[in-house]
């Protein structure tokens, strides 16, 4: 096979030119591989590619000069006139090929690399702000939303990262925005009406530090929850207000009953006159002058006891009464409050001891005293005979005890040598 | 002849006197007691051989009717006890009859005079009307509302909110709304202040405890 060495000079010259364009390939590829950051070994065949190229087109240029003179060859020229002029098209086939593969590979590398371009583009079509920064408080990235939130609230763009953050925190803003609060999210009223949540994070990459601030816009949940705390706090109004009129409208209801018997008294009124008149009109002898007699009586002693309604008693003096009923005295030492739950629960408790006391002591008497210092203390006891066994908190005991405790008071029974009551209100709890 | 001992225990003076005009001509019973609160009405029934006690439900002074008819059949199980009430609170029908009260008499809507119900009782049967008397709510009828939505606008009267309802009545947040606003639609309310008004004039949710 003729060696490359042996073709005319106007062939050599050929394929010195066809070299060209691979030059140009490879050149593109090494400056395309380094600027998109593929990987070193994309980087060393590009390179391996370019020095094959080199090496070829030096070969070729070197031949055409030296061409009568093969003692002048250099190196290059040396190799490339020495081998066949078939192995020199395949090795210029190869790197041609070898360039095809890396701009193929080029082509699907760029579709997974995110340029610095297109990272800045993606974060100015976002809503929300977002600014990047060292430690100093150099910006690295802010996109045009963040600049846009900067100019609205401290008159201009992210100069500072650390510093916008401290004007944030600070309340030192153009008067047309507000701080709506600072914990646990800081959250601030621009001049449009917008509401945003301003996060700051710390992102460690191995090297650096690099700090992120977040706006996000929640103008639309802000302003939802405004309107349900209206809505709650109307909610609770009406609430209140059924509150009030739940305590009011027992007396009406009361009012209607109290009517509603006077309605009847009067229509028994009605019916004794008519019975009168029938009575009138019967003969003498078909009188039933008694059962007449009754119907007055009946009639004029409801409208005499209408005449003179009683005052209701209070909770002690019903008490008082109910023990009488049961032929139970009951004595009190000192002074019952005036009113409150305190109040109510000594007498549930006088209560309790006082069925007790009837049901199963047999006592005809019930001691209660009360002492009033530091403390409410009061203890009851009965003249009955004394208890068998410990005493069991059940039934109307054990509902006792929740009534003290709900009142705020303590509660201790005693069964031997004889059965005691006792109870403990702080005195604060006395109204 | 033996005459029926009776107590009567309803807060209203008007109310006493007319009961204990309607018994003291009777030679079948006596009036041995008439109180005005039901809080101590138990402890009466201790001794003094009550055969029967009339108890008002609905007291001015908070004390409640019922609680009362059930303390007294705790402590003495012989005594007869008739409830009775102006308010036609359907769920106090079921809950008179839970106690083992022995009747129940509505003073405005019962076609049986009160001594007519007192003679059946003392002779052992239990007289109970076979439902509350209907009302109106707004422009429906009380017979209209499920036990249910009784139960959600009772507690709906007394002011707290939808949350503490739903807590109450181990349901959730949102079938109380439901209720509720089934009852508006009902009733033609136009918001639940309205209804709990309508409710608690007629008689409907009347809370005692």
């Amino acid at each position: 096979m003729m060696i490359f060495g042996n073709l005319s000079v106007n062939v050599q010259g050929a394929f010195g030119i066809c070299t060209l364009p691979l030059l140009a390939g490879a050149l593109f590829l090494l400056v395309t591989i380094c600027c998109t950051r593929m990987k070193h070994s994309y980087t060393a065949a590009a390179v391996l590619v370019l020095c094959a190229v080199m090496f070829m087109l030096q070969g070729f240029c070197d031949n055409c000069v030296h061409y009568e003179v093969p003692e002048n060859y250099t190196f290059f020229s040396a190799v490339i006139c020495r081998i066949p002029w078939v192995a020199v098209s395949l090795i210029l086939c190869g790197i041609a090929a070898a360039e095809i593969m890396l701009l193929i590979k080029i082509g699907k590398a760029k579709k997974q690399i995110i340029s610095p371009d297109a990272f800045r583009e993606s974060l100015n079509a976002m809503d929300d702000g977002v600014c990047f920064y060292d430690k100093s408080g150099q910006p690295l990235m802010v996109n045009e939303r963040m600049n846009r939130i900067s100019s609205m609230l401290i008159g201009s763009e992210i100069l500072n990262g650390e510093s916008f953050w401290n004007c944030l925190y600070a309340g030192t803003i153009s008067e047309d925005s507000a701080v709506i609060q600072r914990e646990p999210v800081m959250m601030l009223m621009t001049a449009d009406g917008s509401v945003w949540n301003f996060r700051k994070n710390e992102l460690k990459t191995g090297k650096c530090t690099v700090f992120e601030i977040i706006a996000y816009d929640v103008t639309a949940q802000y302003h939802l929850n405004q309107l349900l705390d209206e809505k709650i706090k109307r909610l609770a109004a009406v609430n209140e207000r059924l509150r009030e009129y739940g305590t009011q409208v027992d007396k009406v209801i009361r009012e209607k009953e109290i009517l509603s018997a006077k309605i009847k008294v009067h229509n028994e009124a009605g019916r004794t006159l008519l019975a009168f008149r029938s009575y009138l009109e019967q003969p003498k002898h078909e009188r039933n002058r008694e059962k007449l007699l009754s119907l007055w009586r009946y009639n004029l002693a409801v409208m005499r006891n209408d005449t003179e309604p009683q005052q209701q008693s209070n909770e002690w003096e019903l008490l008082l009464d109910a023990a009488e009923a049961v032929d139970v005295e009951i004595v009190l030492n000192g002074k019952l409050p005036e009113e409150g739950t305190v109040r109510k629960a000594i007498i549930s408790a006088v209560h309790e001891c006082l069925t007790n006391a009837v049901k199963h002591a047999g006592g005809n008497r019930l001691e209660v005293t009360i002492i009033a210092e530091s403390a409410v203390a009061v203890s009851i006891t009965n003249n009955g005979t004394a208890p068998s066994d410990e005493i069991q908190e059940t039934g109307g005991l054990m509902n006792l005890r929740g009534t003290v405790e709900a009142a705020g008071g303590s509660m201790m029974i005693q069964s031997r040598p004889h059965f005691m009551l006792q109870l403990e209100f702080m005195k604060e709890e006395v109204k | 002849m033996k005459k029926t001992r009776v107590m009567i225990v309803d807060d209203q003076f008007i109310s006493r006197k007319f009961f204990e005009m309607y018994i003291e001509p009777s030679d079948r019973y006596e009036v041995a007691y008439s109180v005005e609160s039901a809080a101590f009405a138990d402890t009466y029934v201790l001794k003094n051989n009550i055969d029967l006690v009339i108890m008002d439900i609905l007291m001015n002074d908070g004390t409640n009717g019922l609680r009362a008819a059930e303390r007294i059949k705790k402590n003495s199980p012989d005594t007869r006890v008739i409830a009775v009430t102006s308010m036609p609170e359907p769920s106090w029908l079921g809950r008179a009859r839970s106690i083992g009260v022995d009747s129940f008499w509505y003073k405005e809507a019962s076609k049986e005079t009160i001594i007519n119900v007192m003679d059946r009782t003392m002779m052992g049967e239990s007289v109970y009307p076979d439902s509350a008397p209907e009302t109106n709510i707004g422009i429906a009828r009380s017979s209209e509302m499920t036990e249910r939505e009784l139960e959600v606008l009772k507690l709906m009267t007394t002011g707290i909110p939808n949350a503490a309802i739903a807590e109450k009545l181990e349901i959730s947040e949102n079938t109380v709304k439901n209720h509720i606003h089934n009852m508006l639609e009902k009733t033609g309310c136009s918001n639940r202040t309205e209804l709990a008004i309508e409710a608690r004039v007629n008689g409907i949710a009347v809370k005692i405890d």
